[in-house]
């Protein structure tokens, strides 16, 4: 068959599917925003507030312990989160989804997306080596200088193996799901144009 | 087919757009109106070879219609409204595969509606016909299925390499193996 004719069937036969009225239930468009701007809202909040309490929580706590030790200790976490702050500020940069763009800058765009998600995974688990070598010299110097009995030595440093491992079993998680969207998102794009 | 419309101008104000003027506003609105009025049929159909069940082919069709509500402030009429449209449609479509993968995939029907005019022996065969195009165009991969679903809804090759950010060349490449691919999948299935 002519090839234009043959389109033109598939056409006739495609433009005659019906429109259902099911399908085409009128949704509120002014409850699905709200509830994108309110996951949106939560999220960045959850962030500021996380954030706002680690700050005001050591700064109140080396007030009432003006130690050198104490000081240090607020100063590596007021660094590492506005570290992180910046970085997750400076790895989102571009990264914004503008759905009105071409087919091929979105692919381009949400492959962007996972590399930087990527680049975060990674960033925090170098952080969360550097914390785990920190509060176990900590945990470690406290024992040896026996200012923290066996007991809560091990019970402590227990803690930290659990949560160090949560947190890495959360960042393969992540990481594995962001490696598949990768391979998915490649499978859309891998196609040689030429013929 | 019943009309599409907004919600009220509280959706205006919830997508922070409290800021235009009231003609500005109201423009948008019509122009929203207009543009579903124009495309609904076709944002349908599109959604039906991207989603095989209602209940989220409604969805994945909501979440469009949103999508294109919100990037209509942002459209300067650098394109057409057609393809503005399909464009926002088309990626959305593509991150809705790209989220559920591949697992998911399962059969479904297109609802009918029985046309009076003809008899049910006909309608029998058309509607089958149909399905079975539907079926085929489902079981493309998805740049052939975009190129394809393009084509069918009559856009020309220009507007179809505005939609998928191609050149006009690959456009019809793709296009002559999309078409081959759904001949070779529909004379295996008639």
């Amino acid at each position: 068959m002519n090839m234009n004719l043959e389109l033109a069937a598939w056409r006739t036969d495609w433009l005659a599917h019906p429109a259902s009225d099911d399908a085409m239930l009128r949704p509120d468009l002014g409850r699905l925003v709200e509830r994108e701007r309110r996951r949106m809202g939560l999220a960045l909040f959850g962030e500021l507030l996380l954030g706002a309490a680690m700050l005001t929580f050591s700064a109140w706590f080396v007030s009432s312990r003006a130690t050198l030790e104490w000081i240090l200790w607020a100063g590596v976490i007021w660094a590492g989160t506005f570290f992180a702050a910046g970085f997750a500020i400076w790895n989102r940069a571009g990264t914004w989804k503008a759905l009105q763009i071409s087919n091929a800058a979105f692919l381009e765009l949400s492959r962007r997306r996972c590399l930087r998600e990527l680049r975060a995974i990674r960033l925090g688990q170098w952080f969360l080596a550097v914390q785990l070598l920190i509060v176990t010299a900590w945990l470690s110097w406290d024992y040896a200088i026996r200012r923290l009995p066996m007991g809560p030595y091990f019970f402590a440093g227990a803690l930290t193996i659990v949560l160090a491992g949560i947190y890495l079993k959360w960042f393969r998680h992540r990481e594995r799901r962001t490696l598949g969207d990768l391979r998915r998102l490649d499978q859309f794009v891998d196609e040689p144009e030429t013929e | 087919m019943r009309r599409w419309s907004l919600a009220g101008d509280s959706v205006l104000n919830v997508v922070g757009l409290e800021a235009m003027n009231s003609v500005d506003r109201r423009a948008l609105a019509d122009q929203y109106e207009r543009i579903f009025a124009v495309y609904g049929p076709a944002l349908v159909r599109l959604t039906a070879c991207y989603e095989w069940l209602p209940q989220a082919r409604e969805d994945l069709l909501q979440e469009i219609l949103l999508a294109i509500w919100r990037a209509l402030p942002s459209f300067r009429g650098d394109c057409s409204e057609k393809t503005f449209c399909f464009r926002v449609a088309h990626n959305r479509c593509l991150t809705h595969v790209w989220r559920r993968g591949q697992s998911r995939e399962s059969e479904g029907e297109l609802p009918e509606a029985p046309d009076p005019h003809k008899n049910p022996e006909t309608l029998a065969i058309d509607s089958h016909r149909r399905e079975t195009l539907l079926t085929a165009i489902r079981a493309l991969p998805v740049n052939y299925r975009q190129v394809i679903t393009l084509a069918l809804e009559d856009l020309t090759a220009a507007e179809m390499a505005t939609v998928l950010g191609v050149t006009e060349n690959n456009v019809a490449v793709r296009l002559n193996r999309a078409r081959k691919a759904l001949r070779s999948i529909l004379e295996e299935r008639p």
